[in-house]
């Protein structure tokens, strides 16, 4: 298997035996009607804030999420719906999550304090990411920075912002196991199977596991970026 | 079924056009003649000619004919006095001169046009024939009905007009008369879904500057809407041509030659394609089919691409990256240039996202004519798809009425392995039990253009009478799932994979992997059943597998690409802001940051990402940047002719062939060209031996003997050629150091330093690992290599990506070279600690301590 892309002619490779014909390979007709109609849906399905799908669930009558921006999923629009549905309920609303302050027990001095612990409005407020990973000091970096582009934006390229945030990955296949099979090295035999080691590799796994634990330390400790992030210094 | 009587792509070239003019000759006297006037019927036609078209002589374009005229005078001076002396025609020309109805007139013809200068009385054609090189050619009286084409209102034309002047008898462009090839091929192409809406596309095209055109492959998009465009747009009037990009190679010669069919001329005049290596075109192209990526390099020294007055982008749902920044490019240009029209083609039902991304341009769709397709899937997961897609093929030639096969593989290899399996099998179901011939055809991209040109041979005969039917059956890439459209498929066999490149920026490594294909590719496999009449599509998977394993379209290559040549030629292009260029699936930012960084490595850009010299230099090669650096800076490692063979050989694919039943003597004979310092040496030992006098003895038997690829060397040899002609125009020398110098290979091994210092990787301890150079990857020789030496570092031209991560093609470097020739990449002081940094330090000291010893001693 190691040569796989290598011996490219064919014509003096070993015949395939007449044991083609042995094994039939089955087909079913297709669940869904026959043709054509297969048409490439695009995903309608509005996305739903945590803060609605929160409220969704603690208001059983269900907090309507219509007037949902659905193509921003980062500014939540808090319940607004659930104080059309509660308009009986008085007193002070909270600004963030949009919930009568006093819903639960009475207006002390604690009260705020007790609201802001609440789910509710945690759940409503906007999170504050950290920054991306990537590297303050690239060259690359540099030169999208000059023409606007913010790493910790959250924002891809393009005109709108709307590019990929992250490269796509890549998935290695070298066998020729078909679609939706389990490959044999998926099925891990259940119970870890133990392995012998010479002291050979044992030393170097040692020595593996110490470069990477090496590696994050630098990548944590001697980022500026990262440091001032995380003591604000 | 309709098939071609004439698909063999040679047969219409110059030569073969002698024995067509006189047959259309004495043809022609037959005719009564009375409407046609006009020397049209001249046998002498190295290339067909334009006067008929002047049926209407006015005045208004006298500046532009003689303007023209001297133009192209200059232009065309080299190659006419070349051509003039090789071509029999033209030398038969200058023994009768006299300019009669059906004689030769030179004038006629535009290689010699220049000889006769004094503008003729009856100038001024409205019609006058060029493309912006050539010059009206013959102002002859011409009253034939060619007329109609002249009479078009540009841009006001009607698809009756165009059927008018269709009908013939004389070819509207060339002036030629038409054959009756041309009339039969004529009739099928009218049976095609998109003549119906032949009025419908004319009057959007009209109206608007963008139109997204949809259509099922096999409508007859990438055929016939160029066409259309052609009588309407008439870019010959305008001195310009009409583009219609592909992204596939074979499609754009395949699909040139068809439509040259189509229209009646010789491949390569009215109608010519254009791909990278090959420029199939003349002055009297009106007509390009060319590759995307092509476009792109002429948008880069044109960048208003102000020779087209229309822009077909077809296959714009394959979404390459030269398309796609074609898409974004384009948005740019139509700004500044209200007169180009574009129109946007695909196959796909999901055109709204390249309506909307045009800004809500018109759309036109053209229902398809196919038919219905029953899909069946399998029970189960198949173990091996390979062997599961050889048994579907023979079951379905075993037991399915008559009806092509189309089987879906994943690469060349693979493909012609199971080509060579079918074969065998199917000749055992003859022989034993009495099946029908099938004959079995490899379709994918590297394939020489004459057998490319065989899948669409008829099926077999049945090989007795009254026999069972016979069958073909194509085992293809996916450049049969829409590029290429093959009647007479009735079954598919859809495995679910593909070959798709991936890119990884963090470790900077690009790779073709085999990957599931998306819903919508599978769907458009299926739909190549259904052509010609009801067909079948079995996939080789289950229907849970469709619905959940599979992503709904593929992810466009502008994602899964190394982008620093893109970025290279958007910088040419002039386009800087890389932040908001409009491409309709915008990158990864950390992908865009790679590239710009290893161009501003490769010292294409500065420091402020400004092209530089170098890097306007290297957009103008074909190559990728590392390569066209390599190339650029060879002169000064005193090389520049080794290591252009070597940037040609490390553009074509595998020169070494290991066939696994001769495998021991394929590395024996590998080993008589080896070369103890790596893998590029040993390429260039085999060119140099290939060019040797004895391989060209008899090159195909030597390559054989040798076991290397003769395509690959043949094609080598063209890109070199084709690339040392860049290098002269670019005044870039051509030097080597005499043989004998002891520096001979150590230059060349510099030479390779100076693109290839990203790809290095350095020796782990004692280990056989290599780590690669930044990225930190740990890597082993791939198993072909010749490197016998132990060398702490390795310069590497591939990094191939299965579960072991492999090196192919290296070449032993020492760390000094690297520092003295990528000094900036190799600054010890941006090397985090590891065993690379004290590697560096370690030479850094020993040079020191050299250069110390030294000092003592003068
Ligand atoms: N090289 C060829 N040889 C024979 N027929 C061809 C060739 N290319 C195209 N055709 C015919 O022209 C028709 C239209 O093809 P094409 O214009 O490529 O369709 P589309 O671009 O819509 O997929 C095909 O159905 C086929 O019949
Ligand atoms: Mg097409
Ligand atoms: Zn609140």
């Amino acid at each position: 298997m190691s040569d796989k892309e290598d011996c490219s002619p064919w014509e003096q490779q070993r015949t395939f035996g007449a044991g083609v014909k042995r094994r039939r390979i089955d087909f079913v007709a297709a669940a869904a009607a026959p043709t054509q109609a297969i048409q490439l849906a695009r995903r309608t399905t509005p996305s739903i804030s945590p803060g609605d799908r929160y409220l969704n669930i603690v208001f059983k009558n269900g907090a309507s999420t219509e007037d949902h921006d659905s193509t921003s999923t980062e500014v939540f629009k808090p319940g607004r719906s659930a104080t059309q549905l509660q308009p009986d309920l008085k007193g002070p609303f909270c600004e963030i999550c949009n919930l009568p302050i006093d819903a639960i027990g009475d207006p002390t001095s604690t009260v705020s304090t007790n609201h802001e612990s609440t789910i509710a409005h945690m759940v409503c407020l906007t999170h504050s990411h950290p920054p991306s990973h990537l590297d303050r000091s690239r060259q690359g970096l540099k030169y999208l920075s000059s023409y606007g582009w913010d790493p910790d934006s959250r924002q891809g390229l393009g005109a709108t912002g709307k590019g990929v945030r992250a490269p796509i990955k890549a998935k290695v296949k070298n066998d020729t196991v078909g679609l939706g099979a389990k490959t044999k090295g998926n099925k891990k035999p259940q119970g870890a199977k133990v392995e012998r080691m010479d002291a050979k590799q044992v030393r170097k796994m040692d020595m593996e596991d110490r470069r990477k634990r090496e590696r994050l330390r630098e990548m944590f400790y001697r980022n500026d970026d990262v440091e001032k992030y995380l003591g604000g210094g | 079924m309709d098939r071609r009587p004439d698909l063999q792509g040679q047969g219409r070239f110059k030569r073969r056009k002698m024995e067509d003019t006189d047959s259309r000759n004495s043809a022609e006297s037959d005719d009564d003649g009375g409407v046609k006037v006009g020397n049209f019927a001249q046998p002498t036609e190295v290339k067909p000619k334009k006067e008929d078209l002047d049926a209407r002589p006015s005045r208004h374009t006298e500046g532009i004919d003689q303007l023209v005229e001297k133009t192209s005078k200059r232009k065309r001076k080299k190659e006419e006095d070349a051509e003039e002396a090789s071509d029999p025609y033209i030398a038969r020309q200058h023994e009768e001169p006299v300019p009669k109805k059906k004689e030769l007139d030179p004038r006629a013809n535009p290689y010699l046009a220049h000889r006769y200068e004094e503008p003729a009385e009856d100038e001024g054609s409205y019609n006058g024939y060029s493309n912006g090189y050539g010059r009206p050619t013959n102002r002859m009286n011409g009253v034939s009905n060619a007329s109609s084409l002249a009479r078009f209102p540009r841009h006001k034309s009607t698809a009756a007009m165009a059927k008018n002047a269709e009908d013939g008898p004389n070819n509207p462009f060339s002036g030629q008369p038409l054959s009756s090839q041309y009339f039969s091929i004529l009739k099928t192409r009218r049976n095609l879904p998109v003549h119906q809406q032949r009025d419908e596309f004319l009057q959007m095209y009209q109206k608007s500057q963008f139109l997204v055109f949809v259509g099922e492959t096999g409508s007859g998009k990438t055929t016939q809407i160029p066409q259309f465009v052609l009588f309407d747009d008439q870019p010959h009037i305008q001195r310009k041509l009409v583009a219609c990009t592909q992204p596939r190679r074979v499609a754009a010669m395949s699909v040139a030659q068809r439509v040259a069919n189509e229209m009646d001329v010789t491949l390569g005049d009215e109608v010519g394609y254009n791909i990278r290596f090959e420029d199939v075109t003349s002055q009297k192209t009106i007509l390009k089919y060319m590759t995307d990526g092509m476009l792109l390099r002429e948008a880069m020294n044109d960048n208003n691409l102000n020779r087209y007055s229309t822009i077909i982008l077809d296959e714009a749902h394959e979404r390459t990256l030269a398309t796609d920044t074609l898409m974004g490019l384009l948005k740019e240009v139509a700004q500044r240039r209200p007169d180009l029209k574009i129109v946007i083609m695909s196959a796909t039902l999901d055109a709204q996202k390249f309506q909307s991304y045009f800004n809500d341009a018109p759309l036109l769709a053209v229902p398809g004519r196919t038919h219905p397709v029953e899909i069946f899937y399998t029970p189960e997961p198949e173990r091996d798809y390979v062997e599961a897609s050889l048994r579907t093929v023979l079951q379905i030639h075993a037991s399915e009425p008559e009806g092509d096969i189309l089987l879906f593989l994943t690469g060349e290899e693979e493909i012609e392995d199971a080509c060579r399996k079918i074969r065998l099998e199917a000749d055992e179901m003859i022989r034993e039990a009495d099946a029908g011939p099938l004959t079995v055809y490899p379709l994918y991209g590297t394939l020489p253009p004459n057998q490319q040109q065989k899948i669409f041979d008829p099926a077999p005969p049945p090989s007795k009478k009254g026999g069972r039917p016979g069958r073909k059956c194509i085992v293809s890439t996916n450049i049969a799932e829409t590029s290429l459209t093959i009647d007479g498929i009735v079954y598919v066999v859809d495995p679910g994979f593909s070959k798709q490149k991936i890119y990884n920026p963090r470790i900077r490594v690009e790779s073709l992997l085999i990957s599931p294909i998306s819903r919508a590719s599978a769907q458009q496999r299926a739909g190549r059943a259904g052509r010609t009449r009801p067909g079948k599509c079995f996939r080789l998977y289950t229907e849970g597998a469709f619905k959940k394993e599979l992503i709904e379209t593929t992810h466009p290559e502008v994602l899964r690409s190394n982008l620093s040549s893109t970025v290279l030629d958007l910088k040419k292009l002039g386009i800087d802001d890389l932040v908001h260029f409009d491409l309709m699936d915008p990158p990864a930012p950390e992908t865009l940051m790679r590239a710009l960084e290893e161009l501003n490595y490769l010292a294409c850009l500065d420091d402020e990402g400004n092209l530089t010299a170098l890097g306007k230099l290297a957009s103008e090669f074909p190559l990728d940047p590392t390569l066209a650096v390599m190339l650029i800076s060879s002169p000064e490692f005193y090389c520049s002719n080794e290591v252009l063979s070597l940037t040609a050989l490390l553009s074509v694919p595998q020169v070494f062939v290991r066939p696994a039943s001769a495998r021991k003597r394929a590395d024996e004979m590998k080993s008589l060209f080896a070369h103890p310092d790596g893998d590029h040496l040993t390429m260039l030992n085999v060119y140099h031996a290939f060019k040797g006098p004895e391989a060209q003895a008899n090159p195909k038997q030597w390559c054989h003997d040798h076991f290397v690829s003769l395509r690959a060397l043949q094609s080598a040899d063209n890109v070199r050629q084709q690339l040392k002609r860049i290098m002269e125009t670019h005044e870039i020398e051509l030097v080597s150091a005499p043989f004998e110098d002891k520096n001979y290979y150590t230059n060349i091994r510099r030479a390779l330093v100076a693109g290839f210092f990203m790809q290095v990787a350095m020796k782990e301890g004692n280990s056989k690992t290599y780590v690669t150079v930044k990225d930190n990857q740990n890597v082993i020789l791939h198993p072909s290599t010749v490197l016998q030496t132990e060398s702490d570092w390795l310069l590497y031209n591939e990094f191939v990506l299965t579960t072991k991560n492999y090196i192919r093609t290296v070449t032993t470097v020492k760390p000094e070279w690297l520092m003295d020739i990528a000094p900036t990449y190799y600054d010890i002081t941006e090397f985090g600690k590891g065993p690379v940094k004290s590697a560096l330090q370690r030479t850094i000291d020993k040079v020191r301590r050299k250069e110390a010893t030294k000092g003592r001693k003068r």
